[in-house]
């Protein structure tokens, strides 16, 4: 039960990290004893999801997790990381403008045919600040971009105000609304108008949902069709609050796809079901470098982070034997790779705060300059089942410097209050969002502080900055080496802390199929066995 | 001065003319009376929230703008009396407001889920005094006059251990040897009648336990009554003598504790419709108080709220039904 | 409730401590748990702090028997450990409950009317909602923790105890005494302290013993909600919540803090049951009486035919938590058709039991036993219980003491009326319904139409009394026992319902066993008269007699006692001195002598058999009083 809540994350954040999920393509393949069983033709494939979809628009926070099912984006991307056709067999972009060529024959469920001015006008649609579309911000390019297009030629050109590196994985992963859709946006909550494999038929508030397939789907990630045996005419989705009853439901068969982590992975190992392992980051850190608070000291914040058993707080977050995270992106994000390690402060930490005029009172308190150390740690189980003995455990460590550390595990409410009204935090043991692409991370870690930003930590880290804007004018993975430069700094300076490399697992019982990034599952790739 | 006391006397003739319907009236004016605090109490609850509801439900990386919208949408930065007044008039139009998260109207999700919250909790209140009323009895035939002190102490343990036993680890252990185990039941979702029985019975159980023992005691106080044993000197047979001169009297004291129950059931399917996923409004809260959507959560309590009044003030007229003398004892 | 059927046993000394099963088990629980709070963080408290991060999660092993937590340390350890801070929680929030709850419904004893009606009002409203979502609602507001967690079950639960004081001080309310006590303008808060609180104490600890076991489950779902306890402290609640996570995976880590909350709410309940208990003063586990006794094998004499009831030797025997206590000790008595006898005596003297023993009829502790019990010419013990059972039902009526609680409140007089005649006598429905009509108007009941449709709360305390007999009536018997059936009446419905008595006798020549302490009313109506005291028949003489022929001191002194018969009306009333005897150790002498004016140094030692005096006349007693006391003689010449 408590694991559920805990795996209630804050809307947002689960909201964008299926964002993301949905706009990545195929990326694992899913080898299952039960593969090379006959497939079933026709059939039905049930998929539990954690909360309720209020609302299928694939542009509102809600719609984007199961927008793959009935909306098509301009491209896709493979399991390799490679870029892969979509809506759009051509496509080229530089750092300040994309042009997409679009599949001729597309054509949207209510039978017209999909023209390059309805894409257009989809992205300028999904862009309107005006319109606060909280799942299509989430994918789009954080810069202003005017969209036209040629009919004709069936050509898209976006044109952005400003340099941003990855257009073609924000700007092309955009689920594409049809014309009919756009002209009644209301109706999207509970009907579905894309170009995708399958329509939604069925809305129950409070699930399930159900899918049906199309006929004449060709337009798939890298050409996928609707033809191939055993894919499933009808998908239901339901809603499964809790993590137990996931699992349980699996291993009896009442859903066929299902994601899960924490313990009850342990008990569906070895029964016979499929298995993707899906990585994720546990446990970002954060430390309030605002003015008057004592983390703002460089220094102290480096012997902090050198004082923690990596390895011991990795075991903590992913409950058994974890592994030290590499960065604060998962491992099959966009220019990951191992900088954790290498770059953040390591060494003997009473040596460290010595030498930055720390001393013991006669008490054992941690002191400078007569002002004993005070540290305010917060977390909440909201974010992550684990995070609060992950604070335990630093919290010790921390005493044990002679560190003053009162330990917080509150709701979500008082956690968000205490980041972005109160500020009153020294550490914050968290999420991460997630992000596909470490452009998205950029507001986190740098511009203005709540309540005209989101960098709430009141990180001013020049360098970092200073290596954004020129990672920012070079296109797509080109930018990559400037981007981990960009990350390296924050992780020199101890302006972040990410815990542990962890995974969920997605499970498929007598079913296969691909998975995207965060575990988001492909469509097109379903096959339901006997 | 005159004419009031001249109304009170007249209202006194009446009543005395017509106990029942007065007894009636005066239910109701209760009834209203306590809907109105309901009301005003779900109203005051957003307010009394520590922190901005707003941003703590739309998340940490909410859009400051979206905040502003949002909180300009649900007009929590008009005064507080027009915001009253809003609430009042959104209600007598069947608006319960919108949800912060989802952004969907509150009154659709109450019609769509109240009525699988209902069926349970109505299911597991009736199980719970069908089961418990006989329970209670035969226990107290058993064990009266001090006899069977052994079956008196099995009964009391076993009773007082499953009202010790938190409903959501009972939901659990059901779940773990019905469901996986022996595979009998489905495991979770609305789906037939068989996917009624868990919920119910997890539902259920505790209330039933409490229930029992009460009915116990009661039974045990009219089975010392003298008409008890005025129907002991007929011979009548023992079927007649419990079901006709003992039940009905032990039933008025034991239905108004089961009417005090009622408010526990409602707030066990709270957690355990968790366990099942029982599309009912007892999920659905829980999942607003965990993601601090107040307008759900102030929906919810003064919907549940008012389901329990409701509810009490029908069990008061039934016991008056049942028990004339109550209604006479009001006056 | 029960006791009111046994006679008032004396109250001897202080009684030895006998402890039910349940109460050696529940105070053995509560010294488990009391020895765990002190002794567990010392014993434990090391090792539940150890940790392992190289076995975080684990389950169950040699070295952990019930596995590790996220950080590895030992749960056996912490669920032991965590015992005192569980209880404590729970306790506090339970008292802290308790003491607002009390302050407010007690509040609404001593306020006048309206703001009493208004309090009550409020109350009622708060019940309305659930505790547990109040709690979750103030644990939000108070932000999460123990301090918080414990404040919220504190305010969910002022309600019910509130509900329940207002009741229990609703009763003291409405005392003279308090109204009164109002009148003398006492103070508010000395009313509360000095007369309410003392008064309805007892009820209220039970409910918060029962309350702390509740909040002890309340505060586990706090925990699990993530607004309990919180790290680095633990209780079982969070213990529970962070099992829960991987209860199929790994179960033990869920059901060890589980079975502890478990544990500890049933002895918290079991500890209100025995404290429930032995405020009622209800004892479980009395020894029993050994089926019936061995008769004594003399032979059974011949029936004879012209007694519609014939005891001999008639013993009553009930288990009592200080022994076997024996209130009727070898009485014999018959009836002939027709006849009406008195059975007197003191309250106490085992009058009521010997009915209830005639009528089998006895409460479970009690046992009867006799050498000959014949009713209507059938040997008892010749009979199948279903015989015997139809014989009581049809041959005998009952009738008791109290009309107004002898007859079911919820039940129309007409189904009262009627179901032991359609049970035993086969009768249809309308033909009960019209021989209830008859047998109304027998008792002189008008309009027994409307009557049969009404509820014994619309009668009179007489009309009561004759329903009540008109009930006997229907089955025809042939014997009817009134116990005390005029004492609650007053005096002109006492002579109609004497009347009554009479005139079936003469009708139906049914004999009537009339149980009464009122020595003058037995005198007046009965043939023959039977003075009971401490269990044994002390005299039988005729009616007409009484007055003036009585030879036992004691029925000398009940004489002496009715002012309508000791027509000395200048003279004080007599009363007699002392008590009855204890009926659990009687002496081998005079039940009577420590009490009797004219006891000798043979009375202490040996009982008097009841001997015979004349015709109809038998007294026991050494000494009897010489016949005719003067000032009674004289008063009737």
């Amino acid at each position: 039960m408590a694991a559920m809540h805990r795996r209630t994350l804050p809307v947002r954040i689960a909201v964008v990290a299926a964002v993301i999920a949905a706009s990545a393509g195929c990326s694992g393949n899913l080898p299952t004893p039960s593969a090379s069983s006959p497939v079933v033709i026709g059939g039905t494939v049930r998929v539990a999801t954690a909360s309720e979809i209020a609302s299928f628009d694939p542009y509102s926070a809600f719609g984007t997790g199961t927008a793959r099912y009935a909306y098509d984006s301009l491209i896709n991307v493979a399991a390799d990381g490679a870029v892969v056709s979509g809506l759009a067999t051509n496509w080229q972009a530089s750092a300040t403008s994309a042009t997409f060529t679009l599949r001729p024959g597309v054509t949207c469920s209510d039978g017209t045919v999909l023209k390059a001015s309805d894409v257009a006008n989809a992205l300028t649609y999904a862009s309107d600040p005006g319109r606060q579309l909280a799942g299509a911000q989430a994918t789009l390019p954080s810069v202003p971009f005017t969209a036209t297009a040629d009919d004709p030629a069936g050509t898209v050109s976006v044109t952005t105000a400003a340099p941003y590196s990855f257009l073609t994985r924000t700007l092309g992963l955009l689920p594409i609304v049809c014309p009919a859709g756009l002209r009644d946006p209301k109706s999207l909550a509970r009907a579905s108008s894309g170009t995708g494999p399958y329509v939604l038929s069925g809305y129950t508030p409070g699930g399930p949902y159900v899918f049906t397939l199309r006929e004449g789907y060709a337009w798939g990630p890298g050409g996928a069709t609707n033809a191939a045996p055993g894919q499933p005419a009808r998908i239901v989705v339901s809603v499964v609050p809790q993590a137990s009853t996931v699992a349980n439901l699996l291993l009896t068969g009442g859903v066929n796809i299902a994601t899960v982590n924490g313990p009850d992975r342990s008990r569906l190992t070895g029964r016979g079901l499929g298995a993707v392992e899906v990585p994720t980051v546990v446990g970002l850190t954060f430390f309030n470098e605002r003015r008057g608070r004592p983390l703002g000291d460089p220094a102290l914040r480096r012997a902090l982070v050198a004082a923690l058993d990596r390895a011991g707080l990795a075991n903590v977050a992913a409950g058994g034997t974890g592994k030290a995270a590499t960065h604060f992106t998962a491992t099959d994000a966009v220019c990951h790779t191992d900088l954790a390690a290498a770059n953040l402060p390591a060494g003997d930490a009473e040596q460290a705060l010595r030498s930055a005029g720390w001393t013991r009172t006669t008490d054992g308190r941690l002191a400078k300059d007569g002002r004993v150390l005070h540290l305010r740690l917060i977390t909440s189980p909201d974010v992550g089942a684990t995070l609060p003995s992950v604070a335990e455990l630093m919290a010790r460590s921390w005493t044990a410097l002679g560190a003053q550390v009162q330990l917080v595990s509150e709701n979500l409410n008082a956690l968000v209050n205490a980041m972005y009204q109160e500020a009153n935090f020294d550490v914050v043991v968290g999420s991460t969002p997630g992000f596909l692409l470490p452009a998205a991370f950029v507001p986190f870690f740098s511009g203005p502080s709540p309540a005209e930003g989101l960098n709430f930590a009141g990180i001013d880290n020049p360098e970092y900055s200073r290596l954004v804007a020129r990672a920012l004018q070079e296109p797509d993975t080109a930018g990559c080496a400037t981007w981990n430069e960009a990350a390296t700094a924050l992780f020199r300076s101890a302006d972040t802390l990410p815990i542990a490399d962890g995974a969920s697992t997605v499970y498929g019982y007598r079913t296969t199929f691909a998975v995207g990034f965060g575990g988001a599952v492909v469509p097109t790739s379903i096959r339901l066995h006997g | 001065m005159t004419g009031m006391s001249d109304m009170t006397a007249r209202l006194a003739v009446l009543a005395r003319r017509h106990p029942w319907s007065t007894f009636c009236c005066r239910r109701a004016v209760r009834l209203t009376v306590s809907l109105c605090a309901v009301l005003t109490g779900s109203f005051a609850m957003i307010h009394l929230i520590p922190g901005d509801p707003v941003r703590a439900a739309l998340g940490i990386d909410a859009a400051p703008g979206l905040v502003a919208a949002r909180r300009h949408q649900l007009g929590l930065d008009q005064p507080l009396v027009a915001q009253f007044r809003h609430y009042l008039s959104g209600l007598a139009h069947g608006d319960l407001g919108v949800s912060l998260v989802t952004g969907l109207p509150v009154a659709e999700l109450l019609r769509t889920r109240l009525p699988a919250t209902l069926e349970i909790a109505a299911l597991a209140f009736l199980c719970t005094v069908l089961v418990a009323f006989p329970a209670g009895l035969l226990a107290a035939i058993r064990t009266r006059d001090g006899r069977h002190p052994r079956s008196e102490l099995v009964f009391t343990a076993a009773t007082a251990a499953l009202t010790g036993l938190p409903d959501f680890v009972l939901a659990a252990g059901l779940t773990a040897g019905l469901a996986v185990g022996l595979e009998l039941f489905p495991i979770a979702g609305g789906t037939g009648a068989r996917s009624l029985v868990l919920p119910v019975l997890a539902l259920a159980l505790a209330p039933t336990a409490v229930l029992a023992r009460i009915v116990r005691v009661e039974a045990l106080k009219v089975l010392a009554e003298d008409y008890v044993r005025t129907a002991r000197a007929k011979r009548l047979p023992a079927v007649v003598l419990y079901l006709r001169h003992v039940a009905p009297n032990m039933l008025v004291g034991s239905l108004t504790i089961a009417g005090n129950l009622l408010p526990a059931l409602i707030a066990g399917t709270v957690l355990v419709e968790k366990v099942f996923a029982w599309p009912g409004v007892g999920s659905a809260l829980a999942q607003s108080v965990v993601a601090h959507d107040y307008p759900v959560v102030q929906a919810m309590a003064l919907v549940l709220g008012t389901v329990v009044l409701v509810a009490n003030f029908l069990v008061d007229l039934l016991l008056g039904l049942l028990d004339p003398r109550s209604t006479i004892r009001e006056m | 409730m029960t006791a009111s059927l046994l006679p008032r046993a004396p109250r001897v000394g202080s009684r030895p401590a006998v402890l039910s099963p349940m109460a050696v088990l529940a105070v053995a629980m509560a010294g488990s748990l009391l020895f765990l709070a002190v002794a567990g963080p010392v014993i434990w408290g090391s090792a539940a702090e150890r940790l392992d991060l190289s076995a975080v999660l684990q389950g169950p092993s040699a070295a952990h028997p019930v596995g590790t937590d996220n950080l590895g340390r030992d749960l056996f350890a912490r669920v032991l450990t965590a015992t005192r801070l569980s209880l404590v929680l729970a306790l506090a929030a339970t008292l802290l409950g308790a003491v607002a709850g009390v302050v407010f419904g007690s509040l609404t004893a001593v306020v006048g009317g309206r703001s009493r009606r208004l309090l009550g009002s409020l109350v009622n409203l708060l019940l309305a909602f659930p505790g547990l979502l109040v709690a979750m609602f103030f644990a939000v507001l108070f932000g999460a923790g123990a301090v918080g967690a414990v404040l919220a079950l504190a305010i969910g639960s002022i309600p019910g105890f509130a509900r329940l004081t207002q009741t229990l001080a609703a009763r003291v309310a409405d005392t003279d005494f308090m109204a009164a006590a109002r009148v003398l303008g006492l103070r508010r808060h000395r009313l509360l302290w000095r007369h309410v609180l003392p008064n309805i104490a007892e009820p209220l600890l039970l409910n918060t013993t029962i309350s702390a076991g509740s909040a002890l489950v309340a505060l586990s779902g706090l925990s699990f909600l993530g607004l309990g306890v919180q790290a680095p402290g633990y209780d079982w609640g969070q213990l529970l919540s962070q099992g829960l996570d991987r209860i199929y995976a790994e179960p033990l880590p869920a059901i060890a803090p589980g079975l502890a909350i478990v544990y500890a709410a049933l002895t918290f309940q079991l500890l209100g049951e025995v404290l429930a208990q032995a405020a009622a003063r209800r004892h479980g586990g009395l020894p029993r009486v050994p089926g019936q006794t061995a008769r004594p094998a003399s032979p059974v004499p011949p029936a004879t035919d012209d007694h519609v009831l014939e005891v001999e030797d008639l013993t009553v025997a009930i288990a009592t938590p200080d022994g076997v206590s024996h209130p009727v000790r070898g009485i014999s008595l018959a009836l002939r058709p027709g006849e009406i006898v008195g059975l007197v005596g003191e309250s106490g003297s085992g009058k009521s039991l010997t009915a209830l023993a005639l009528a089998d009829l006895l409460p479970e502790q009690a046992r009867a036993a006799w050498r000959t019990n014949r009713l209507l010419g059938t040997d008892v013990d010749t009979m199948t219980p279903g015989a015997r059972d139809r014989q009581l039902a049809t041959g005998l009526a009952m009738v008791f003491q109290n009309p107004a609680s002898a007859l079911n409140p919820s039940l129309r007089i007409g189904t009262q009326l009627t179901e032991a005649a359609r049970t035993h006598l086969g009768l249809s429905r309308s033909d009960a319904l019209a021989q209830a009509r008859l047998t109304l108007t027998r008792v002189a009941l008008p309009s027994p139409d409307r009557l049969l449709r009404s509820r014994p709360h619309q009668l009179s305390g007489g009309q009561r009394q004759r329903v009540m007999i008109a009930t006997g009536l229907m089955t025809r018997p042939r014997l009817i026992i009134a116990d005390e059936p005029t004492t609650a009446l007053d005096v002109r419905v006492q002579r109609q319902i004497v009347e009554l008595l009479r005139g079936i006798r003469r009708e139906a020549a049914t004999a009537v066993l009339f149980i009464s302490h009122d020595v003058a009313l037995v005198a007046d109506l009965c043939d023959r008269v039977l003075v009971m005291y401490g269990g044994l028949i002390v005299e039988c003489l005729p009616a007409a007699h009484l007055a003036t022929d009585a030879r036992h001191p004691y029925t000398r002194a009940l004489v002496e006692s009715a002012p309508d018969l000791s027509a000395d009306r200048d003279r004080p009333l007599r009363t007699i001195d002392g008590l009855p005897p204890d009926p659990l150790s009687p002496g081998p002498g005079c039940p009577f002598q420590p009490r009797c004016t004219n006891r000798q140094a043979r009375c202490a030692e040996e009982h008097p058999p009841l001997s015979d005096l004349g015709v109809g006349h038998r007294v026991a007693c050494w000494h009897p009083m010489p016949p005719a006391a003067p000032h009674i003689k004289a008063a009737l010449t």
